[in-house]
Parts: structure tokens; C-alpha cells; sequence
């Protein structure tokens, strides 16, 4: 009698053969198998690392005076970040002091420091006033003051492009204030303002830091502003680079200053 | 007159031979591929589970919202093609939802918008925080923290966001909330990114 095909499989593939055709073809397959797996990604997972501890050197304070140029920006509330621009701050703070309107700022409240710049956040109980600062017992103060400003009550400042040349600079919410000044940073030249009707300016003042060149406007208004819009003047300039309200005040009857701001969509004009 | 003998004992019992031995046959033939049959089957769930995802896939149920979305190709004049790890969200705006490409961003510490979106998303920015960036020059620039709310299946997420000064920065998703309340798996070889979170 012949033998079937499943006959002769059963006979012929012994237990033995099979498992030794699986250890060979694992064997071939071992090695292209190896290769692949590790020329896949790794998945790297960790916990937190350590913290490193920042290392301050030694005090090295600069041999130049400090000076403070801008105060970025002019105003803002308990917690905001400002901006103080100018040189011989120093590298670190170490025993140096700040004081943001009128109030010394803890070291908690030090964002970043260097001999430029110094980032550091209005400190509770600060009010509108004065921003100096002392380092190694040398003192600088910035000529304006930081406005502190509740948006419900303060008033506003902003600067609009009318053309591409030409725009307003405005006030809003200004009720009872007779004076002021804006002082803006610009980029191109001639650069020219011309008082709105119904508002004087009494001076025009030129100037330049290290971070470019501004111009100050001082201007009265000799019926007080009301609750509503007042353009305070007109501004002409080539249409080159942005212009920016870099520092502003306005002041009543008694010489007091009204609390400002102004919103970042309205403080600077661009191209 | 012919006869037919039928054998039924016999017959039967030459049958249940014959299947025994095919059994054990096919058994045996089967067990001779059978390293090769496993290894192809691994490879196939393999495939089958992280298989290319060409298009955005959410799964929000039984307690696990899962959102994958493929890798975008961008042209660079000075690199040529490169992975953009962006995903397409609904932004709560003040109208409604606004699908929304946001950049992922793992180096980002906080989700940060352009200006526009402050003005879309009904922030005031008078009232928020201000804050600094640092930009690769080292010049300080402001930002105005605050919160959005983006759409992950059918989850509305709030995450704290940075509003900057430009309408010129992009949409970026940062690690602040996004990262970690969930698991963010960018990988490049199956070219998806997987946004995961587990109730």
C-alpha cells in the first residue's frame, strides 16, 4: 500500500528535526532581527533632575556711575514686570538695591539682572512714584515717575497712525488734567508735533540715550480735559521704523499726577 | 447479481487512522515554521497597533482621551523639508471655537499666542499680568498672562497663555498645563505626535 502525503510528513519530520529547524532559523533571524531593534529610538524617561545650585561670583561692582535710561514701561500694577534700561548696574545684584515706585524691591522679585538690564516685578505696597537705584552705595534715579493705575479709575495715553506718515497722540479718560508731557522713542528723522487745537505745547525737547533717540513733549491744556478723547497733537515723520510713548504723565489742577496707561495695541505705531 | 459488501467496523477504523495522521502532520508543519509564524505575528500586531497615522484620530472614552495627529512637513529654504511637530485645535474665542495650528513645543515653558488672539479671545490685557520673554537677541519683550481654552475631543482644556506685544509669533502649545496633565509622544519614525491623558 503507497503512503499518503500526510503519511510520509508524519514519518519523516521527527520532533527532533523540528525543533532543530526553529533553533536554526532563530539563529539566522537572530542577528538582521538585533540590528533592527537597536536602530530604533530610544525612549529615555527620568525623574526630575536636581536643581543646580547658582553660583554668584564674588562682588565685582563697576567703576562707572550708574544710569538709568528708560523705564519700561512707565506703568503698570503690583506684579507687573518692568524693564529698567541704562549701564553700570553690575553683573549680579549682590549688595545692591532697588526701589520701584517708591518701594525697595526683594530679592524675590529680581527677574533677571545685569549690568544693562534689570527685570523686576512692582512689589506690593508700591505706589506712583519714583524708580532708583543703588549700587555700592552710588545712586541713580530715573527722571520720570512709574505710574501705578487701576484699570477701572486710570486714565489712558495712546498714539494712532492716521496716514503712513502722520497720527494722533491721545488721551482718554483724562478728566481734570491740565499739563502733561509724552516723551516718545522714534527711528527716523525730521520727526514733528504739532499741538492739537485747544492744547498748548510749551516745549519740544530733543534727546537721545543709549538705546536710541527720543523726543519729550510738554504740553498744557488750558481748558482741563474731560472723561472723553482729547488729542493732544499730531505727529509727522518719514514712515521709517516704529514710534513708541516711552514715558508719559499728566497732571491736574493741583499738579498732581493722574494714574495712566496705555494698552499695548495703542503705545507704539509701526510701518 | 452482483453484491456489494460494506465493512462499517472495518472502514471506520481505517478512517480514524488517516485523521490522526493528517492531524499530526499539519501540526508538525506548522511547528516547523512556528518560530517564523510568531515572529511575523509580533511584527503584525506590531504594525497593526503603531501603525502610520495619516490623519487626526481622537479617542475620548472610558475615561481615556487620547488625540493623535501626523507630523506637517515644512520647506525650509536652508534646511529643506523638516518634521513640524503642529496640531490643529479649536481655540475658544469669544464667537465660538476657531480651529487653531499651534506649535508643540516641549521648550516652551508657557503656551504663547500673538497679540490677535488676546483680541479674539476677549483677554484684557490692561488687567493681565505682565510678564518678560526672553528672545535669542537677550532683549526682554513683553507678554500678558492669562488663560485660553482649547478643545481636545470633546474636553475643553484651560491653560495658562502668554499673550505677546506682535501679531507676528506664532501659536505655541508650552509645557505649563498641556505637559503636565498629559503625556505628549512625539515620534519620529512613525511620524505622529500623541496627546494622551488618563482620568
Amino acid at each position: 500500500m503507497t503512503q499518503n502525503i500526510y503519511e510520509r510528513i508524519h514519518e519523516t519530520l521527527t520532533w527532533k528535526r523540528i525543533i532543530s529547524f526553529n533553533v536554526v532559523l532563530f539563529l539566522v533571524l537572530i542577528v538582521p532581527l538585533s540590528v533592527s531593534l537597536s536602530q530604533q529610538t530610544t525612549e529615555n524617561r527620568s525623574s526630575a533632575a536636581e536643581e543646580e545650585a547658582l553660583v554668584t561670583p564674588p562682588p565685582n561692582y563697576p567703576t562707572g556711575i550708574p544710569k538709568i535710561d528708560r523705564v519700561n514701561t512707565f506703568f503698570g500694577k503690583a506684579g507687573d514686570t518692568v524693564v529698567i534700561l541704562g549701564a553700570n548696574f553690575g553683573d549680579y545684584q549682590w549688595g545692591s538695591n532697588i526701589f520701584v515706585g517708591n518701594t525697595e524691591a526683594t530679592k524675590e522679585k529680581i527677574v533677571r539682572w545685569s549690568n544693562t538690564i534689570i527685570e523686576v516685578e512692582i512689589p506690593e505696597g508700591a505706589r506712583t512714584g519714583q524708580v532708583w537705584i543703588a549700587i555700592n552705595g552710588k545712586e541713580a534715579r530715573w527722571e520720570g515717575s512709574l505710574l501705578l493705575y487701576d484699570v477701572a479709575r486710570a486714565a489712558q495715553i495712546g498714539i494712532e497712525k492716521t496716514t503712513a506718515t502722520t497720527g494722533n497722540i491721545y488721551a482718554l479718560n483724562a478728566a481734570a488734567g491740565v499739563s502733561g508731557l509724552v516723551e516718545l522713542s522714534y527711528v527716523s528723522e525730521p520727526i514733528g508735533v504739532e499741538a492739537y487745537p485747544g492744547i498748548v505745547i510749551s516745549a519740544t525737547t530733543p534727546g537721545s540715550d543709549s538705546l536710541g533717540k527720543k523726543l519729550k513733549i510738554q504740553f498744557e491744556s488750558p481748558i482741563a480735559m474731560n472723561s472723553g478723547k482729547t488729542i493732544i497733537g499730531t505727529y509727522t515723520y518719514p514712515g521709517l521704523g516704529s514710534i513708541e510713548i516711552i514715558r508719559a504723565e499728566i497732571k491736574d489742577q493741583s499738579g498732581k499726577l493722574i494714574p495712566i496707561f496705555s494698552d499695548p495695541l495703542s503705545i507704539k505705531v509701526t510701518p | 447479481m452482483a453484491y456489494l459488501a460494506y465493512d462499517k467496523h472495518s472502514d471506520t477504523g481505517e478512517n480514524s487512522v488517516d485523521t490522526t495522521v493528517k492531524v499530526q502532520a499539519i501540526i508538525k508543519i506548522v511547528a516547523l515554521f512556528g518560530f517564523a509564524l510568531a515572529l511575523a505575528l509580533v511584527v503584525g500586531i506590531r504594525t497593526l497597533v503603531k501603525g502610520r497615522v495619516s490623519q487626526v484620530t481622537v479617542t475620548d472614552s472610558f475615561g481615556k482621551l487620547e488625540y493623535s495627529v501626523p507630523y506637517k512637513n515644512t520647506l525650509y529654504e536652508s534646511f529643506g523639508f523638516v518634521q513640524e511637530p503642529k496640531v490643529t485645535m479649536p481655540l475658544k474665542i469669544l464667537s465660538g471655537y476657531v480651529d487653531t495650528t499651534f506649535l508643540l513645543d516641549s521648550g516652551a515653558v508657557v503656551s504663547t499666542l500673538p497679540l490677535q488672539a488676546a483680541k479674539d479671545t476677549g483677554v484684557d490685557l490692561s488687567r493681565a499680568k505682565r510678564i518678560t520673554l526672553q528672545g535669542f537677541s537677550g532683549v526682554p519683550a513683553f507678554a500678558y498672562l492669562d488663560k485660553i481654552v482649547i478643545k481636545i475631543g470633546n474636553t475643553d482644556v484651560e491653560l495658562p497663555a502668554t499673550f505677546t506685544e506682535s501679531n507676528a509669533t506664532t501659536y505655541i502649545l508650552g509645557r505649563k498645563g498641556l505637559f503636565d496633565d498629559f503625556t505628549i509622544n512625539f515620534d519620529n519614525v512613525q511620524r505622529v505626535i500623541t496627546i494622551t491623558k488618563r482620568s
